[in-house]
């Protein structure tokens, strides 16, 4: 039988490289240096430039991690650390610079902010070029800054909450360089009870070759209070590497969701090292939503810590490894509170040689009594060079819980093709319906506004079947 | 040996001689039995397997290599069907407490066997061994593990398995005894329509830790495992459970299956289980699954509504997830009398 042509991901729109011109950037590598140049280029109290000098010497002493993809091609002495565009941020996207406003243009987001956003955050290379949320968002209280406005605006939150409590420099070697580097990102604060109920946005464009990404999201949800954060991030194919090591602290307070989504298409030449971690206190929920198409390598692995009685977490992901990547993503559920509950789904299709990988951690700590927690992964090979792996580890110190792991692994069926084909479709129309079927989960979590613009994104393209 | 129970502090003790090993049903006329120290070498075969990566430690590997104290060769020949199973009873005591056994067991082709290895007795002492088996082609060949060793013993058990063409391994193990316990059970499906199958069980109490790892090699077409353990945890016992399918490019028509349940008696337990899936060919089937959890209090309280007190209730529900297992052991002696009495007395003190 024949075999499918799922076509890869249509790069185009994200590979179009733009003139911009950079009014600063600093020499490559990492040295105390380029850390204190950033500071200064940013105006930072001293605190944070302190704060940043000691991540860097973490992060000086700090192994190379030796397990998940190789690392070895990847040159941190030949990444820009920061680059800055020659545009202000701006309120409104009028005044963003043509250039990069065509980009944004293009990959949709201004359209999808009219149709579909309460508040909008677009990075270009280091710096945020567009900040702005609805005005009555304000009103009830919603912060919505970029992270360098609001070190200004908000330092005692910051200085509080900045890589103290969630992740911290000491987690591992890309955390403290993000850490010593971090440039733009987003701040979040929903008041006590106060429900945002259309998504915020944030996207990440990186256009300069051999540059680095390094933004900060932070976000805190304050008792009862909602919140939904979509983040997409792309950049144009590049023959040197980019590396994009952001981070991402989540507080959920007593009672309060959050919900994260995430659509990566980062070029392929993009290292995509990133650290996502929630932090669940009594009631609340924390929902990830991951999808990975992109990068060259990525390892990237939302942890949720349930700390609070009755916390929830949920992890949904696909991830899409082609010709040339290895993703190896995966979730951490750590419960550390009775009645915690978890949930993970993790589904992965790999062809034309890609490698994705599974690689999970559910613990159940002695304190977590009645915790119940399941995960499902399943993997869908679309060609036989291609890997899919799956490497969860289970660790219970409690008695009271109720756990279920199951994964597997394999190809389209014949019998599914055939059983689908008897019912009067085509053979390509039928592994079509399969495939969409399979990422069918992830499509359905996202808001239907944004899983239409996922589509755009993502286009599985199948041989004359997908219309 | 992330996540691994922890080997560091284990002494490696200094050589002694073994002399307490027993071997019954030596009347087979067609299994030929020698002790390995006294082989003129290691057969070619087994040095061919230089390459094959097994056991829990190279260390440990090493040692045995080097010292081992007992030990058996045991041949099949060729089309003979060995219907009584063939018993190594390996006993411990106070003279003998540090057993380093060396056993490499061949099969020729279309041959079957089941062979009984029961480590046993004693209090305090240390086992380290290796098992080899090579199964040719259109063999079966039955493989039952016993470690019931005293609640003092360090054991550390390392198996390689090479299954041929056509042919069977059928793997079990029983582990009950030990301090520390770990083994690893490495499968080789080398050749076309070779299987594997592994029926396991544990019961960790009071503050024994198990490390139990079973890695299979699917690397040609048609090859079928399926690895299935059950146990029960209880006081502050810690069993590390790891499950690697590995399915290599080109073993089309793969079947892998791969099952974990664990029983949760006390709060005080811990359990970590890794049971990973390696895939590198798409025309495969392949699941893993593991569950872990309390027995169920609707059946408890059923069972307890039948006039059974709590522990016997609970000994009821280990026995129904055991039992099943224990019931394939082809030795009667051992079976009904020592280990399910084993398993009563440590679920009921």
């Amino acid at each position: 039988m024949k075999k499918p042509d799922i076509k890869e991901i249509d790069f185009s729109i994200y590979d179009v490289k733009d003139n911009v011109k950079y009014e600063y950037q600093t020499g490559k590598g990492l040295s105390k240096e380029v850390v204190l140049e950033i500071s200064e280029q940013k105006n930072e109290p001293s605190w944070m430039r302190d704060f940043r000098l000691k991540a860097l010497e973490i992060y000086q002493k700090m192994p190379m991690p030796t397990w998940g993809v190789d690392l070895s091609q990847l040159d941190i002495d030949s990444i820009i650390a920061y680059i800055r565009p020659s545009a202000k941020m701006q309120r409104s996207w009028d005044e963003v610079p043509e250039e990069i406003r065509r980009t944004f243009e293009r990959l949709g987001i201004p359209e999808a902010e009219r149709k579909a956003l309460a508040g909008v955050g677009a990075q270009y290379d280091s710096e945020v070029v567009y900040h702005n949320i609805k005005e009555s968002l304000t009103q009830q209280g919603v912060i919505f800054e970029d992270m360098d406005t609001a070190i200004k605006k908000y330092p005692d939150i910051i200085k509080e909450y900045f890589m103290t409590k969630n992740v911290t420099p000491y987690d591992h070697k890309f955390a403290a360089l993000h850490a010593a580097i971090w440039s733009g990102g987003t701040f979040v604060y929903v008041p006590e009870g106060v429900k945002v109920e259309v998504p915020l946005q944030a996207y990440f464009r990186m256009n300069a070759p051999g540059s680095g990404q390094f933004e900060h999201t932070l976000i805190i949800a304050d008792k009862g209070s909602e919140v939904h954060f979509i983040e997409g991030c792309s950049a144009p194919q590049y023959s040197v590497s980019n590396l994009h090591a952001g981070c991402v602290e989540l507080f959920v307070n007593e009672g309060a969701r959050i919900i994260y989504s995430t659509i990566e298409n980062w070029s392929k030449n993009t290292y995509n090292l990133n650290t996502k971690r929630a932090i669940v206190e009594k009631d609340g929920i924390i929902e990830w939503i991951s999808g990975s198409f992109g990068s060259h390598k990525t390892m990237l692995y939302p942890a949720s810590i349930l700390k609070g009685e009755g916390a929830k977490a949920e992890y949904t992901g696909v991830t899409f490894a082609a010709k040339g990547q290895h993703l190896d993503t995966g979730s951490k559920m750590i419960h550390l509170a009775p009645h915690t509950s978890s949930k993970v789904l993790a589904k992965s299709i790999s062809k034309d040689g890609g490698i994705s990988s599974y690689r999970g951690l559910l613990k159940i700590g002695p304190n977590a009594e009645g915790a119940k927690a399941s995960v499902q992964c399943e993997g869908l090979m679309l060609d036989d060079i291609s890997r899919s792996d799956t490497m969860p580890v289970i660790e219970i110190e409690n008695d009271n819980v109720d756990i279920g792991h199951e994964a597997k692994v394999g190809r389209i069926s014949d019998e599914q093709i055939f059983y689908l084909m008897s019912r009067g479709l085509s053979e390509d129309d039928a592994r079509a319906m399969i495939v969409r079927g399979f990422v069918e989960p992830i499509a359905k979590a996202l808001p239907l506004e944004y899983a239409v613009e996922m589509n755009r994104l993502i286009k599985l393209e199948l041989e004359g079947a997908i219309g | 040996m992330w996540k691994r129970v922890s080997m560091e502090e284990i002494q490696q003790p200094s050589y002694k001689e073994y002399t307490s090993a027993v071997i019954k049903d030596l009347s087979h006329d067609t299994v030929k039995i020698k002790e390995t120290k006294k082989l003129a070498g290691l057969p070619t075969e087994i040095l061919a397997l230089r390459d094959k990566a097994f056991g829990i430690e190279g260390k440990f590997i090493n040692m045995v290599k080097d010292f081992y104290n007992a030990g058996f060769h045991i041949e099949i020949s060729q089309n003979s069907n060995v219907e009584k199973p063939i018993v190594i009873d390996y006993i411990t005591n106070e003279q003998n407490d540090t057993l380093i056994d060396y056993n490499i067991i061949e099969a020729e082709a279309n041959s079957q066997v089941t062979i009984v290895f029961d480590y046993n007795s004693g209090t305090k002492g240390f086992h380290n061994g290796i098992t080899q088996v090579i199964a040719k082609e259109g063999s079966t060949v039955n493989i039952v593990k016993i470690q019931r060793l005293g609640d003092e013993f360090n054991d550390f058990d390392n198996n390689l398995v090479i299954v041929g063409k056509n042919a069977m391994v059928n793997w079990s193990n029983v582990v009950i005894g030990s301090k520390v316990s770990a083994f690893d059970v490495a499968v080789y499906l080398d050749e076309v329509g070779g299987t594997f199958t592994s029926k396991s069980i544990f019961l960790g109490v009071d503050s024994q830790k198990y490390d139990m790892a079973y890695k299979v090699y699917h690397q040609a077409p048609k090859t079928t495992s399926s690895v299935d353990l059950k146990g029960a945890l209880k006081g502050s016992a810690k069993a590390t459970f790891i499950g690697n399918i590995d399915i290599k490019k080109g073993a089309k028509k793969a079947k892998a299956e791969e099952n974990e349940t664990v029983l949760l008696l006390d709060k005080t337990v811990k359990s970590v289980a890794i049971p990973a899936l390696y895939c590198g060919e798409d025309d495969v089937q392949a699941n893993h699954s593991a569950s872990a959890g309390q027995i169920d209090e609707d059946k408890l309280y059923y069972v307890m509504s039948r006039g059974f007190s709590l522990e016997e209730a609970r000994l009821l529900m280990v026995q129904a997830i055991l039992n099943p297992v224990i019931d394939l052991i082809p030795y009667d002696p051992v079976r009904e009398i020592i280990i399910k009495g084993h398993i009563g007395r440590r679920i009921i003190k």
